[in-house]
């Protein structure tokens, strides 16, 4: 009995000791965890999505870059700025860099243009066939999702930033790609989402307060894929990330595979005016630069 | 000078090792130097009549061979890949501060109260090797004290401090998303181009004094940070790097005691 009573006081402690650190570090119990799913609805500005034309880039040739920003109404964008770290222009051994601390290596970066809004055109800088492609087997890396793929491919893989300044905020995002000397054999791929049509079904105009039906279509095999949702305001029932609701082979009337997304949006009652909806393909797979976009508006009436 | 104005002033040099884990090979910059300084004063003290004190200085330092903690890029070229790592990194960096502090003192002899305030204009900046021109981690721009007590009689008496200063700087990070993963990661800003908010606390006390044959007592109730504002000493980022949240802040701490001297 006079153990248990021990105890039950040092419980009493122990319950006190932890009000008093609930009271220190209340933030980190009262933060929850937010994640990408749940933030569709724009309030700040983000880049949620970059690619170019090709996917990989090949010294001295012309490539095209577009990234989707999504911001809230009114904002300015300023300009865009492009970057790659770790392409010296002497760099002869195949260099793979994961992650994005290299760009706080000023003399490693290298920007590839600053220009007022994108897509923009422009020519990779030259720099010498990439050294050490024979020894493919010993690094364990096989699937880039490239058809006809028989060797490792001779790059290096280098990390892009893509920065845009909105109302004089600097806005960020990144991606990985292959970076060749030479223009590969082996880059004979499908129909890329990038490539690949794409549409928006949404009505034209609603009433505040009405739920609608979104869908949206890929004209490629895309069953894969993570469909994302960004809205200008409202709740999408089905998240802000989906997936393939639905695939149809080729048929005689369209000579392509369809892959569809669906969601559902339910309008603010209090919301008037154009309503933005962004849905946004990620391919799972291969290059990182090979995304693709669609936005569509609704007119939304009291 | 007049008899009640006292003119003070003082320059000296100053020398100290870094701390040893930062200098120490493997674990710090073992490159660094002593750090030195030369710190000068001046100022002035006076008694003004009804009870008023006022003693005001004007600062300055030039520091060298400060330790700054910094953040390194480490590169590992084995060849075949190049990889990189952040690594703490210990930098040796001139400094400047200077600086305007007043306090004043007010004990009038006829009044059941006295209070002081103290006010402190600063800046502690740094130059790095490279030019760069930041902050100091300790660089408080306004820093304001104020303490009052009244004698209620009966040997009680009730007293606060308010206490304001600018925030601390802090390096920013700004989120970068990366597409493909779907997540976020981020890339620095400016060393210390940022600051905390301001911070704000607000002590209160009340307390009895009384004596009983050899012991002298004294009951007291403390409320530290009375309006429980936060004041964090510890943040971190949400999710996307869009937002600064404190993760450790004091909350309102109040304390009964009972100390009996003998």
């Amino acid at each position: 009995m006079q153990h248990s009573l021990r105890s039950s006081t040092n419980h009493l402690w122990l319950l006190g000791l932890s009000i008093a650190l609930t009271g220190c570090f209340r933030g980190l119990f009262s933060e929850a965890p937010r994640y990408l799913a749940t933030e569709y609805v724009v309030d700040k500005p983000r880049i949620v999505a970059v690619r170019s034309n090709p996917a990989e880039m090949v010294s001295g040739t012309p490539a095209q870059f577009d990234a989707l920003l999504i911001a809230p109404k009114g904002s300015t964008v300023e300009g865009w700025t492009v970057s790659v770290c770790g392409l010296n222009p002497d760099l002869g051994t195949r260099t793979f860099i994961w992650d994005l601390l290299c760009f706080e290596k000023n003399e490693a970066v290298t920007r590839l243009f600053t220009a007022s809004s994108l897509p923009y055109s422009f020519a990779v800088p030259v720099f010498p066939e990439v050294d050490g492609c024979g020894d493919y087997e010993d690094t364990g890396m096989v699937d880039t999702g490239w058809e006809n793929l028989e060797t490792y491919p001779c790059a290096h893989y280098l990390p892009l930033m893509f920065e845009a300044t909105v109302d004089g905020q600097p806005v960020y995002a990144a991606g990985f790609t292959e970076w060749y000397g030479e223009i590969p054999s082996h880059l004979e791929r499908g129909v890329s989402y990038s490539d690949a049509g794409i549409e928006l079904i949404l009505p034209t105009t609603a009433t505040s307060g009405e739920q609608v039906d979104l869908a949206v279509t890929l004209a490629t095999d895309a069953t894969n894929a993570t469909f994302h949702w960004y809205i200008d305001a409202g709740t999408l029932k089905e998240t802000g990330i989906t997936q393939a609701h639905s695939y149809t082979d080729p048929t005689d009337d369209f000579a392509l595979p369809r892959t569809t997304s669906t969601n559902r949006l339910l309008i603010p009652k209090d919301y008037e005016g154009t309503l933005r909806v962004w849905a946004v393909v990620h391919e799972p797979w291969g290059s990182d630069l090979d995304m693709t976009w669609i936005q569509g508006e609704i007119e939304v009436n009291p | 000078m007049p008899s009640d104005i006292l003119l003070k002033g003082a320059v000296g040099r100053y020398t100290q090792l870094p701390p040893l884990e930062r200098y120490a090979q493997g674990i710090g910059n073992p490159d660094l130097e002593i750090m030195k300084a030369w710190q000068t004063s001046l100022g002035l003290e006076t008694n003004l009549t009804g009870g008023l004190h006022i003693d005001s200085s004007i600062f300055g330092g030039w520091m060298q061979d400060l330790v700054v903690r910094d953040l390194e890029v480490d590169t590992y070229n084995d060849g075949d890949t190049v990889t990189t790592e952040l690594q703490p990194y210990y930098l040796g960096v001139q400094g400047l501060a200077y600086g305007w502090e007043g306090l004043f003192r007010y004990r009038p002899s006829d009044q059941p109260w006295w209070g002081w305030i103290s006010i402190t204009l600063a800046k502690a900046l740094r130059l790095d090797e490279d030019g760069r021109l930041f902050p100091s981690d300790y660089d408080m721009p306004i820093s304001f004290t104020a303490v009052g007590a009244y004698d209620l009689g009966k040997d009680w008496e009730v007293s606060a401090r308010v206490q304001t200063t600018s925030g601390q700087p802090f390096t920013p990070f700004y989120g970068v998303y990366v597409p493909r993963e779907q997540y976020f990661t981020a890339t620095r800003g400016d060393l210390n181009s940022e600051r905390y908010p301001a911070f704000f606390r607000l002590d209160v006390r009340a307390q009895k004094v009384w004596s009983r044959k050899w012991v002298d007592w004294m009951l007291y109730l403390d409320v530290y940070n009375a309006t429980s504002r936060a004041n964090p000493f510890i943040a971190t980022y949400n999710y996307d790097y869009s937002e600064l949240v404190d993760i450790a802040s004091l909350p309102i701490i109040p304390t009964l005691g009972l100390e009996a001297t003998y």
